[in-house]
């Protein structure tokens, strides 16, 4: 009668309870819910989100310009959602390519300029051909210049008046093929195809892409065609299209910012795109319009920088900072906090203390930005991101768009967008985002609950029940505290579990972001969950490596170290109730080979020599807010 | 009026026939009227020139044409003379059957002809829209699923055998006092993945737990108030509420219609690229080498 069937805790909880006790605190329970009505189905009496769902919000097809242009040539948005399904498809490099898990759900978003247009172009599709575009088009080709047909995507968004964009009747066309064939594969309960396109506007080369994505079927989807950036580079004016769509059809409608690393201080600004100081006006409709941020993706993690974080040893992780997407300008200091996730975090607690809003009060998810209508995450099943960087020896030493960009051995496995949400469908996931219940992955299916709230109890997280008490007595990511009472910190509950078909976890840490009083912004990483047991070094604050079981010449890893889930109650020990913050969650596993190092004994060639051997892959939860 | 003429399928053949016809024009020789070491400039040529080279109808080519000042007309007929000397030559050569660019265009402008106008209205009729439900049950089911609650102990260190023991007699006590679905996450151990498990198809079962849990519950019947088990999984022991267990389900065709109406467009294209293909193929007779061990 003395079985142990509690969790022992660090935490000096109890552990061994007689398990007649354990009974008797159960029924005691029951006898609390008796006096209330039972409900007939008693699943139902449980109406927060229960299932994490795993997609992509970013993937490309032959229906984009540039996929086009480098070899996407004949995989459809009907096959990339057959892909994501779970069925074969033959990649361009002649492989047959599969998920061992599929996806729940997926949006093609392809770029908006000229969406479909080279493809029906080359095909010689009358409403491509006939247009003043296409026109322009035959004569760079008669001119023996298919080049300058190829850059007319790029140019007609910085000089539309010379490089035509397509009419709205040809537009229209071919939105409604995109958008029916989005609803051909949406299927609800099993697997969610959302409408969606790319805003791809770039300004001297600086990227301030945002993939569009709508929470609606054809009859709303199809009154309007996206919104280009031949038609604006400024997001004002998608946030205000998007207000539009919203006025006109009755649906709904967000944008995904991402690759703020190649935005050079643009993605997260203090100006607008025309040099005035962002107000109150600005801050709204991004608030409004973008609740969250692509942190992750195969053009570089843009979590965080060792330059804005030199304290955070796992902050130099995946980083592209060498210059932006047009590659016209080298990267300088002052870039980067308008840039990586953190530091706009941070700046949107400043922003929100001068306009009375925050405009950076996003959560966070991860995606791909596959080019190749094949969205693969793993480090042992990528397939890249164009053709030319699908699995093949030479990829590794090649670079991106025909050797014009950069080494393709950088190109990131990654990413997930996670998403806390009551079933597989097209508004409960739509309504998770918006609520920025959703957390992003560097390409494993890591599961993490995150809870804030003023009275948790250090035993909370240990309960069967925890998820229950967690929505009950706090708020899940994504969301705001604020009135605590008096002298009390906030309290938090995060469970964390390794991707069942992944490697074993190696920490959990809380990253915390505030303006002190002097209206300095502060940020501080704390280790607050780990495997084996490892001691926090006195001395620099640091909890002990995990250690690495990567043969690099195998490209093989053991799960013999890390943990299969960690889980921990925590209190901010240095809360000041008067200073704004924010607490997001990261989640590291134990190293295993990079996709790099699988390619090379696959392959049996050299790694090049900066590549990193072995990878973290890793978590972050989209944050809590504390407002005071 | 216009939408109804466009929806005439004769009509879907006649664009793909000028379609096909316009690709034949641009892609295929035509006979040659002279020897192939002469370069004819007449104005039937300069107009076809103009009319490809710029996209615009043959009338719109010969009015251009004739607005052209002496000293552009005289540049548009050495632009002709040398293209036409720069293609003979290459074909002579042979390039344009090496060239696989230039074979996947040709290739793709074919296919894209055969499947026929993916923009124009397709409104199937009632009867093709059922005897392609029918034919076609799969693309229209949801697989098995199972909505299931469980109560969990982690493996101890006594082994298995001391935690099936404990589980099986907490079995008996949940089922004495009667604990509902909602009432079960009051129970044994925190789980790592979720404790209720809602309307969920095997493959995430088996993620979450293994392959022979998933396989057992699903095995197992729905009994709304009555826990069953002790159930093993890769994780340890667990006992499970099961509300129910959905066996894979046809839908019915009213839930599916607009599906039926995409799918059946899709359809639609393969099946006009299948007719092109075969209809293609029948000119031709294919040899294969036996060698190749390949059978045709």
């Amino acid at each position: 009668m003395s079985q142990k069937i509690n969790r022992s805790t660090p935490l000096g909880l109890k552990s061994v309870l007689p398990q007649s006790c354990l009974i008797l605190a159960g029924l005691l329970g029951q006898q609390a819910l008796a006096e209330t009505e039972k409900p007939y189905s008693l699943p139902s009496t449980e109406d927060y989100p229960q299932n994490v769902y795993w997609g992509d919000t970013h993937l490309h097809t032959r229906n984009s310009a540039d996929a086009y242009s480098l070899g996407n040539q004949n995989l459809t948005p009907a096959d990339a959602y057959r892909f994501a399904r779970g069925q074969e498809t033959i990649a361009h490099n002649g492989m047959t390519v599969k998920l061992k898990r599929p996806l729940d759900f997926l949006v093609v978003s392809d770029h908006a300029e000229y969406l479909g247009g080279y493809y029906r172009y080359n095909v010689g599709d009358p409403i491509v051909t006939e247009t003043t575009a296409g026109e322009q088009w035959s004569g760079y080709i008669a001119e023996g210049d298919p080049g300058k047909m190829m850059a007319s995507f790029v140019n007609s968004m910085r000089d539309p008046a010379n490089n035509y964009p397509f009419p709205e009747g040809a537009q229209r066309l071919i939105w409604d093929d995109v958008v029916r064939t989005a609803d051909t594969f949406n299927d609800p309960g099993q697997f969610t195809a959302f409408s969606g396109y790319e805003w791809t506007s770039m300004i001297n080369g600086n990227n301030l892409h945002r993939v569009v994505l709508y929470r609606d079927d054809f009859d709303e989807v199809s009154q309007l065609p996206p919104f280009t950036s031949q038609t604006s580079l400024d997001p004002q004016d998608l946030w205000r299209a998007l207000a539009k769509y919203e006025a006109t059809t009755g649906g709904q409608v967000m944008a995904i910012a991402h690759n703020g690393n190649i935005s050079n201080g643009m993605m997260f600004p203090s100006v607008t795109v025309d040099g005035q100081p962002i107000d109150a006006d600005y801050a709204a409709l991004r608030a409004r319009w973008e609740p969250i941020y692509e942190v992750t993706q195969v053009k570089g993690d843009g979590e965080a920088h060792p330059t804005l974080s030199p304290n955070d040893e796992f902050a130099d992780f995946e980083n592209w900072d060498a210059d932006n997407i047009g590659r016209t300008q080298a990267k300088e200091d002052w870039m980067l906090e308008h840039e990586y996730a953190r530091g706009a975090l941070k700046l949107g607690l400043a922003k929100e203390a001068e306009l009375g809003i925050n405009p950076f009060k996003f959560g966070l998810i991860g995606s791909t930005d596959g080019h190749n209508t094949i969205s693969t995450t793993e480090e042992d099943n990528f397939f890249g991101k164009f053709p030319e960087s699908e699995p093949k020896p030479e990829r590794m030493t090649n670079a991106m768009a025909n050797d014009a960009l950069w080494k393709n051995w950088r190109l990131v496995a990654a990413g997930y967008a996670a998403v806390w949400a009551e079933e597989n469908t097209r508004a409960s996931l739509f309504d998770a985002m918006k609520r920025r219940e959703v957390y992003a992955t560097t390409g494993s299916r890591i599961q993490v609950r995150f809870f804030g709230g003023w009275s948790f109890d250090a035993s909370d997280i240990h309960q069967p029940d925890y998820v229950a008490r967690g929505y009950k007595k706090g708020v899940p990511m994504g969301g705001d505290l604020t009135e605590g009472p008096e002298s009390t910190a906030p309290t938090f509950l995060i469970a964390a579990a390794k991707d069942p078909d992944g490697a074993n976890l190696d920490r959990v840490q809380v990253i915390k972001g505030w303006q002190d009083s002097s209206g300095a912004l502060q940020e501080q990483v704390y280790d607050v969950a780990w495997s084996a047991e490892r001691m926090i070094d006195a001395k620099t604050g640091k909890l002990e490596a995990v250690g690495s079981t990567v043969n690099i010449e195998t490209a093989t890893y053991l799960n013999t170290i890390g943990a299969a889930d960690l889980a921990t109650y925590w209190q901010d020990p240095n809360f000041d109730a008067s200073e704004r913050a924010f607490y997001y969650v990261r989640v590291l596993e134990i190293p295993r080979p990079r996709w790099t190092t699988v390619d090379a004994a696959y392959f049996g060639v050299a790694l090049p020599d900066e590549a990193p051997r072995s990878v973290q892959d890793r978590a972050y939860t989209s944050p809590i807010w504390y407002t005071p | 009026m216009a939408r109804a003429f466009l929806r005439e399928p004769l009509i879907h053949f006649v664009v793909a026939g000028l379609i096909l016809f316009g690709l034949n024009q641009l892609f295929f020789e035509q006979p040659s009227k002279v020897s192939a070491e002469t370069i004819v400039v007449d104005q039937a040529a300069v107009v076809e020139f103009i009319q490809h080279r710029q996209n615009r109808s043959p009338e719109d080519a010969l009015a251009q044409w004739q607005r052209l000042s002496q000293s552009a007309q005289s540049k548009v007929v050495k632009d002709f003379v040398e293209e036409e000397a720069l293609y003979r030559k290459a074909k002579s050569f042979g390039l344009d059957e090496a060239d696989y660019v230039i074979r996947r265009r040709m290739v793709q402008k074919m296919d894209f002809a055969a499947a026929g106008l993916t923009e124009t209205e397709f409104t199937p009729s009632a009867s093709a829209m059922t005897d392609y439900y029918k034919a076609h049950q799969a693309q229209f089911s949801t697989p098995a699923q199972i909505t299931f609650t469980h109560v969990y102990y982690e493996a101890q260190a006594g082994g298995q055998t001391t935690t099936l023991e404990l589980a099986a007699e907490h079995l008996k006590q949940l089922n004495a006092a009667k604990v509902s679905f909602s009432e079960g996450g009051q129970y044994g151990q925190r789980f790592a993945y979720h404790r209720n498990y809602v309307d969920r198809a095997e493959p995430l079962i088996v993620d979450h737990f293994g392959a022979d849990f998933a396989a057992r519950v699903f095995q197992l019947s729905a009994t709304q108030d009555i826990w069953q088990g002790p159930v093993p999984s890769r994780h340890g022991i667990h006992l499970v509420l099961i509300a129910a267990v959905m066996p894979e389900r046809v839908l019915a065709f009213s839930e599916v219609k607009t599906k039926v109406v995409m799918a059946l467009r899709l359809a639609e294209q393969d099946k006009r690229r299948v007719a092109f293909m075969d209809a293609l193929l029948a000119e031709y007779s294919v040899a294969i080498e036996p060698g190749l061990g390949v059978v045709q």
